[in-house]
């Protein structure tokens, strides 16, 4: 008897303690959007939240080739970095979003990942006392499926990487910033390897859709832009991948099957020793690049300047 | 005294015509600004004297290449497009801190989208 009624004060007592411990309210519609990203209230299941699988210490991807999601559930495609998505004018690897609002709910309502749907998700903001204030602050409403998604795309505007030691070269001209052997590999991106013929523009991705040749309609059936546009001409083809922070979101490519960056300037090397029988790949990557070892060390470094301090 | 006296002399002439005929010069680093209600794109142009110029967008490095500039008119050549084909451009100084390319032809359509008709502000020189 004693004994429960000291648990119950205790308990009153935490009650007490939770209810009058205020946390302060965002500042920013960014600051709101940071607090929804890690909050596993959008998750059916109270245990996923954007950030499970966009984790910061892995420039907001993650480490398995696939995601996981609500129970366990397997993903089908490798998780992209949701850094340096401000300039970038679709979302997926395939593209089918076309803004950073329009993409933020579809992980909530995936029944691979958070499988809630958003009306629910927005109800359970509504009855949440701290997010209902903080919408009412920011944006003079209740939440809604439309300033969720402000929000969340608004903090995901702020992951701009813009001070890695490849721009601290190229802006201030300070050699000292990247090592010889990066400088060598820049020049081989620009040059023998092609790669900035697919990786260019501020995050290396260019807008376009292309076909690297990991797709053969056996092992390898993710047919990407095809399946939205139902035209044959894109079987194969995804959103180029962002080489920003590159080193920090291994393993690589839409399905994850490369692990390490080595991996990926392999199979740039010569493409058909690892994918045979490949469907649609693009022209560029007709014949071997025949890199020497030298040469993709020196591609690999370069890659590694692309990764901001915090990283 | 008097190879010093006519070294002064054209020294004194050089200083005259620089002042007064100025050749403007596109060395420097140059800013187009441009708002959006999703924020500010800031692109930076930086022409080097060695004839290199990088293209910087919101800090982020993205765009080397080579350049020539004589008689306001430019010509570019990068890696993003193809090697060996330039763009030619006419440099409208509006001022000598300002300045608009007009295009005078460019078989690159992504840099021709990003460079005609763009106004550009110079920036101060760092200190
Ligand atoms: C279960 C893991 C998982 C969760 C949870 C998750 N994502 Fe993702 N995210 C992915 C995967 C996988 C993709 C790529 C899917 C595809 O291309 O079809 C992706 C793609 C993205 C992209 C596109 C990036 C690009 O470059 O195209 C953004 C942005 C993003 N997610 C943001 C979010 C936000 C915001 C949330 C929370 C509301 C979230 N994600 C929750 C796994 C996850
Ligand atoms: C024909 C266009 C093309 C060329 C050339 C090209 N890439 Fe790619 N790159 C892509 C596409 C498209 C993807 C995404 C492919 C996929 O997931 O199936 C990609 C993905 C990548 C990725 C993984 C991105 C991620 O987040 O997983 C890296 C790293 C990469 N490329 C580096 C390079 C390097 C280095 C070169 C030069 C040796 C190069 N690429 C040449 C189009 C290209």
């Amino acid at each position: 008897m004693k004994k429960t009624g000291v648990i119950l004060l205790i308990g009153v007592g935490w009650m007490i303690a939770a209810f009058t411990h205020e946390t302060p309210l965002p500042g920013s519609t960014a600051a709101l959007g940071r607090k929804l990203f890690f909050d596993p209230i959008l998750s059916r299941t109270y245990t996923i939240s954007c950030a499970s699988c966009h984790q910061p210490a892995h420039a907001f991807a993650d480490t398995s080739a696939v995601s996981t999601g609500i129970f366990n559930r397997k993903g089908k495609r490798n998780t992209p970095s949701a850094m340096n998505t401000r300039l970038q004018v679709s979302f997926f690897w395939d593209g089918r979003a076309s803004t950073l609002e329009e993409q933020a709910l579809i992980p909530i309502a995936n029944p691979d990942e958070m499988g809630l749907p958003v009306d629910e998700a927005v109800a359970r903001l509504q009855k949440n006392k701290y997010y209902r204030t903080a919408f009412k602050q920011l944006f003079h409403e209740n939440p809604s499926r439309e300033n969720l998604a402000k929000a969340l795309a608004g903090f995901e505007r702020t992951l701009e990487t813009n001070d890695t030691p490849f721009d601290d070269w190229r802006l201030h001209e300070n050699e000292a910033a990247v090592s010889a052997a990066a400088k060598r590999g820049f020049a081989l991106f620009n040059g023998k390897a092609e790669c900035i013929k697919c990786h260019f523009g501020p995050d290396f991705n260019n807008v376009e859709f292309r076909s690297i040749g990991l797709f053969d309609g056996k092992q390898l059936n993710d047919s990407g832009r095809a399946a939205i546009t139902h035209r044959a001409t894109d079987l194969g083809k995804f959103k180029i991948g962002s080489l920003r922070n590159i080193a920090q979101t291994a393993p690589y490519m839409h399905n994850g099957m490369f692990k390490t960056l080595a991996e990926v300037i392999d199979y740039y090397n010569d493409p058909d020793k690892v994918v045979p029988h490949s469907i649609n790949r693009d022209t560029l990557l007709q014949k071997p690049l025949s890199l020497t070892n030298r040469e993709k060390q020196d591609l690999e470094a370069f890659l590694r300047t692309l990764s901001g301090k915090e990283m | 005294m008097k190879k010093m006296l006519i070294g002064s002399v054209l020294a004194l002439a050089a200083g005259l015509y620089a002042f007064t005929e100025a050749p403007h010069t596109l060395q420097g680093r140059w800013e187009n600004v441009t708002s959006t209600k999703d924020g500010t794109y800031r692109f930076l142009a930086v022409f080097r004297a060695d004839d290199t110029y990088d293209g910087f967008m919101n800090g982020k490095a993205f765009l080397t290449g080579k350049y020539h500039f004589q008689n306001d008119t430019l010509t570019l050549s990068d890696h993003i497009c193809q090697e060996g084909y330039t763009g030619t451009y006419f440099v409208q100084f509006v001022t000598p801190d300002s300045l608009v390319f007009r295009l005078i032809n460019d078989t690159c359509s992504i840099r021709r989208e990003g460079t005609d008709g763009v106004t550009f502000k110079r920036l101060p020189v760092k200190p």
